[in-house]
């Protein structure tokens, strides 16, 4: 049986083919325009690479927050779920979930059969966000993906004062008028992204094992951060790309609702 | 006498001169890299309007964030207490002064001398703020300046069910994905930011005879639908420009200043006791 999970996120769109021995394709494409537009090349993509055509899809789903923008018939399923359930196929231990997306952060704890217990969301605010990232990365004339290699201790690192995505745009160019290295201000707001993700860890209890997910997790700099003040150890998962598993989770909820009629 | 109220905000900088009790010369312009270097481009600007050099100037006051770092001012007092006393010269009646600037958003109550009595002040989140129009003007694809223009005829303003800034440009990109069109959007724009500011002043309570200062006082559709949100209606602040009224207050304070210190000049140590203290 092959089944396409699609997960329309804020800033990426990701889709993977699972199939009976594990995940047969995936990508991951950029949300830029028209988000229908967005999802049919991802589909394009994924299925050009499974080497399969979509009427070739057994089961289709889709999660996210731009879940409507799928394009063809499909199963919803809750971006929540998604994450608790593919965690736990891939990683049983999991206890926790911190889930570091484009524009929300989500804390999820699971029992030991991967069902979700409790969680904590921050989509009143874009405060630590992975689109934070992007923009400070802009202001820095950083790569994305650089900013993880800056691990320095919280004293050494710039201050960030403001919790704001907006104001803390204008705090780094402060910063960099001020003449403090960037590497100081990138490895201060990996802090700064971290302290407030471990905020939203201890307001569920959260509970080892604690898997990192989303696009942010790929920053080694914010899950050291997050490690200093939790004083716990966070795992990132070695076997799957982190972005995926809104994606790998709608599939797999799929597959059970179908196995179960 | 000549007396100058300089005002070092987030995005931009005035300068007010007085002489005596008359605004002689103003000037505004985007804020440069440093506080220093803005006092001093706008103050030399409006000098240079006037007619004037920096030798010219008995004492000036700077007020705003970057007051502290503004070496020609002999003094630095609050924006809070600078938007009061400015507001309250340019009409006697205000009680109320909400000030919307580029990087905050404040609501103020003075007394009947235009002293500060209460405040309530947002400097912690972008949402009603001019950050937070900048923000939206971007993802609609218009200048700032003509995103009031743009909401006019809106039949049917969009809701906005986000407060963050950022969240919002989300959800409005969602919504321009879906077809919606973009006047309705700039009328939803213009409420939030209304509905914003109205629960920042519900905190301190509004006084009757409100003014609107700081540069976003400038855009009429957030002006009218902050009318139509809080249901009061606007004083008039005359023909001063109310992005202005900051530098205004502080200049007036560099005047009241320099004839405290004339004062204390021709006093003998420990005379005068009945000399109110009215610094901020």
């Amino acid at each position: 049986m092959l089944i396409l999970g699609c997960d329309v996120g804020a800033i990426t769109t990701k889709t993977v083919i699972f199939g009976d021995d594990g995940i047969v394709a995936y990508d991951i494409t950029a949300n830029n325009g028209n988000l229908t537009k967005v999802v049919e090349k991802s589909v394009d993509n994924v299925i050009s690479k499974a080497g399969v055509s979509l009427d070739g899809i057994d089961v289709k789903a889709g999660t996210g927050m731009g879940e409507r923008y799928i394009p063809f018939d499909h199963i919803t399923e809750g971006i929540i779920k998604c994450l608790a359930v593919a965690a736990h196929r891939i990683h049983p231990h999991t206890r926790t979930i911190v889930d570091m997306g484009g524009l929300v952060t989500t804390a999820i704890s699971i029992n030991e059969k991967g069902k979700v217990l409790e969680y904590r969301t921050s989509d009143k605010c874009a405060s630590g966000c992975g689109f934070f990232l992007r923009l400070a990365a802009q202001a820095l004339e950083m790569k994305v993906e650089d900013f993880g290699k800056l691990i320095l201790p919280y004293e050494e690192s710039a201050h960030m004062g403001t919790q704001c995505a907006v104001f803390g745009e204008s705090e780094i160019v402060s910063h960099i008028n001020d003449g403090v290295e960037p590497e100081k201000i990138a490895a201060g707001i990996n802090h700064s992204l971290g302290r407030s993700v471990t905020t939203m860890i201890n307001r569920i209890g959260g509970i080892k094992d604690i898997v990192a997910t989303g696009g942010v997790a790929k920053n080694k700099g914010v899950i050291r951060a997050i490690e200093e003040t939790l004083g716990m150890e966070v795992i990132t998962l070695s076997s799957i790309d982190e972005q995926l598993l809104g994606a790998l989770g709608a599939a797999l909820c799929a597959q059970q609702r179908v196995q179960q009629g | 006498m000549i007396y100058v109220g300089c005002d070092v905000g987030s995005l931009s900088g005035e300068a007010v001169i007085i002489e005596d009790d008359a605004i002689v010369m103003h000037d505004i312009i985007r804020v440069r890299t440093r506080p220093e270097q803005t006092a001093l481009e706008v103050t030399q600007k409006a000098l240079a309007k006037a007619k004037m050099s920096f030798d010219d100037i008995d004492y000036c006051v700077s007020t705003g964030y970057g007051r502290e770092k503004i070496p020609f001012a002999q003094s630095s007092i609050s924006e809070i207490s600078c938007h009061g006393r400015g507001a309250q010269w340019a009409n006697p009646s205000v009680r109320t002064i909400i000030d919307i600037g580029g990087q905050d958003a404040k609501v103020i109550r003075v007394d009947k001398y235009g002293y500060m009595v209460d405040f309530v002040m947002n400097d912690k989140c972008a949402a009603g703020t001019g950050r937070f129009l900048e923000g939206m003007a971007r993802v609609l694809g218009v200048e700032l300046e003509d995103l009031a223009a743009l909401s006019s005829g809106a039949t049917s303003p969009v809701a906005l069910t986000k407060t963050c800034t950022v969240l919002s440009q989300f959800e409005v990109l969602y919504m321009l994905n879906d077809g919606v069109d973009k006047i309705n959007i700039a009328a939803g724009i213009n409420r939030a930011m209304a509905e914003r500011i109205s629960k920042l002043a519900k905190r301190v309570g509004i006084r009757e005879g409100v003014a609107i200062t700081g540069g976003v006082a400038k855009n009429f559709a957030v002006v009218q639908s902050l009318i139509e949100v809080l249901g009061v209606e606007f004083v008039s602040l005359g023909d001063v420009d109310p992005q202005i009224v900051g530098a205004l207050g502080a200049a007036l304070f560099a005047k009241e200043r320099w004839q405290k210190a004339r004062q204390r000049e021709a006093t003998p140590a420990g005379g005068n006791k009945d000399t109110k203290n009215v610094c901020t």
